[in-house]
């Protein structure tokens, strides 16, 4: 049974793509099919953090427009052959695409990959509403940042008026040492405005913006935050993951500093 | 130049008074300028209307009448043609032509009291919502409203009762919409951005919700009450003291 995921945030730069390209790496790494699909026609990028930007030929629209067949726009990804690239048009915008088109694309992908993930622009517009239109579920990702915290609220409200009640929370960047100073707020600050099931944590990690700009995902090296990724894409497939104790935060904080100190 | 038309008039209309030798096409040019001249003066006068000095014919007045009509936003209620007791007539006819009127808006208003009413006391005293109140959410009710869940920032309920959050309130509240400062809001996490109970408003001291949770760190959360007194809104913890208080109000 294949699941089509929408990686979304409602605000931009909190690492949607980020998240996309290394939960979609992650899941190949685990063994699955998956293909990722940049649902952000006019900015496109989520080829660039993959490192696969050279091998585009046909897009997104090139496939909603008849112009050539799915398989011709899938890009086979360089470390695992499981893994494909469905890339946006740079050229076009968000109104090349229809929601009725988006999800005909999904159902034709479903059969032949495990999961389909969706990267998701910024705003709530024909973009969003494109990409949210096939989906079973959703990752909202959100930084402990009121501005970003906000936005995810009206996300999650919108997603549940549009009948996808099934999603989860991913809180990105967060810095230790200032939410132990009271300059940021915790994961449980987080959860407890949003009200949703948490999926994972990432920390800020200088290494993010390493792998971004070579294009090499992180996820399952031995950076605090390769390893966040890969928790989650365990998480997505239905694993038990020792999970950090949100009731007192000092487990996961305790954990992360014992991780901090081995590297 | 000589005059064909002269208008008279009385406290309830006009009187058209003709030269008995001018021809109707002449009198119907002169009526023309002179509404047309006074359409600032007439306004939207309801007037009655007599014919004096010369005979017409009914189609003939009804063409004057028209002629009125198009000319200025004057209306014609009714034509007299007795010279005797015209005046009584007028009145007659006028007042009538009033009352038939404010009768008809009596009536219009009586209804629109009742529905006002049956607005104010619907059946049900309360609405309830169960869920987060998320941004860019709004409640909006004519009765008091129960949350069974959290209004989060960027949220807004608006009720011309009152308002209960089981859950934290860190949205936008208000109370007594419709004036009524009596009414009042409780939460078990009260942290509004901005709370108004009738005419009274109060912002949150908080500047943002991130604000609030390092604060909530030092305090801890218990049920609050807003009410209005004394001109201004207080936020109190809900106690036996504060209820028995509110009783006075």
């Amino acid at each position: 049974m294949s699941e089509v995921i929408v990686i979304t945030s409602g605000k931009g730069g909190v690492g949607k793509t980020t998240s996309t390209a290394n939960i979609g790496t992650g899941l190949a790494k685990l063994g699955k099919k998956v293909a990722l699909i940049d649902t952000d026609i006019g900015l496109r990028n989520l080829d660039v953090v993959m490192g696969l930007e050279n091998r585009i030929v046909y897009n997104l629209v090139d496939v909603v427009e008849g112009n050539c067949r799915l398989n011709q726009a899938l890009i086979k990804d360089k470390r695992y052959p499981e893994l494909c690239l469905l890339p946006s048009a740079q050229t076009r915008d968000k109104t090349s695409v229809t929601p009725e088109q988006m999800k005909k694309l999904t159902t034709e992908l479903r059969e032949s990959f495990d999961y389909i993930l969706l990267d998701c622009p910024a705003g709530i517009e024909q973009g969003f509403k494109n990409a949210i239109a096939g989906a079973d579920r959703a990752l909202i990702v959100t930084t402990p940042e009121v501005s970003a915290i906000r936005d995810a609220d009206r996300i999650i409200g919108l997603l549940e008026a549009n009948e996808l009640k099934r999603h989860d929370l991913i809180v990105n960047r967060l810095r230790m040492d200032m939410v132990k100073r009271g300059d940021m707020m915790s994961i449980d600050n987080v959860v407890d405005i949003l009200a949703i099931n948490l999926i994972g944590a990432v920390p800020d990690d200088e290494g993010i913006v390493v792998s971004t700009n070579q294009g090499e995902p992180l996820v399952g090296n031995n950076t605090l935050a390769g390893q966040a990724y890969l928790n989650i894409c365990k998480r997505i497939k239905g694993e038990e993951v020792p999970f950090l104790d949100l009731e007192s935060g000092t487990g996961f904080m305790n954990k992360l500093k014992n991780l901090f100190r081995r590297g | 130049m000589k005059k064909n038309v002269v208008l008279k008039s009385n406290r309830f209309g006009i009187i058209l008074v003709m030269d008995k030798d001018a021809s109707y096409e002449e009198i119907e040019k002169e009526v023309k300028e002179k509404f047309q001249d006074s359409v600032k003066f007439f306004k939207d006068s309801k007037i009655a209307i007599s014919f004096e000095g010369r005979d017409l014919s009914e189609e003939e007045q009804f063409r004057l009448i028209e002629t009125i009509e198009a000319n200025s936003e004057v209306k014609v209620i009714c034509i007299i043609d007795e010279d005797s007791e015209r005046e009584k007539k007028f009145q007659e006819k006028i007042e009538e032509a009033l009352t038939k009127q404010e009768k008809i808006k009596e009536e219009q208003k009586e209804h629109q009291e009742e529905e006002e009413k049956k607005e104010e006391e619907p059946k049900i005293p309360g609405q309830y919502y169960r869920g987060t109140l998320r941004s860019g959410q709004t409640i909006e009710s004519t009765t008091s409203v129960i949350i069974l869940g959290d209004v989060n920032p960027g949220a807004e309920v608006i009720s011309n009762g009152s308002i209960i959050v089981l859950g934290s309130l860190f949205g936008k509240v208000y109370a007594g919409a419709g004036g009524d400062d009596t009414c009042f809001v409780v939460a078990l996490e009260m942290n509004p951005v901005q709370i108004r109970i009738g005419d009274y408003l109060a912002k949150n001291a908080e500047k943002s919700v991130f604000n609030i949770k390092m604060q909530k760190k030092k305090t801890p959360m218990e049920p609050q009450i807003a009410y209005v007194e004394e001109e201004s809104i207080y936020v109190e913890s809900i106690t036996k003291e504060v209820l028995n208080d509110m009783k006075k109000i």
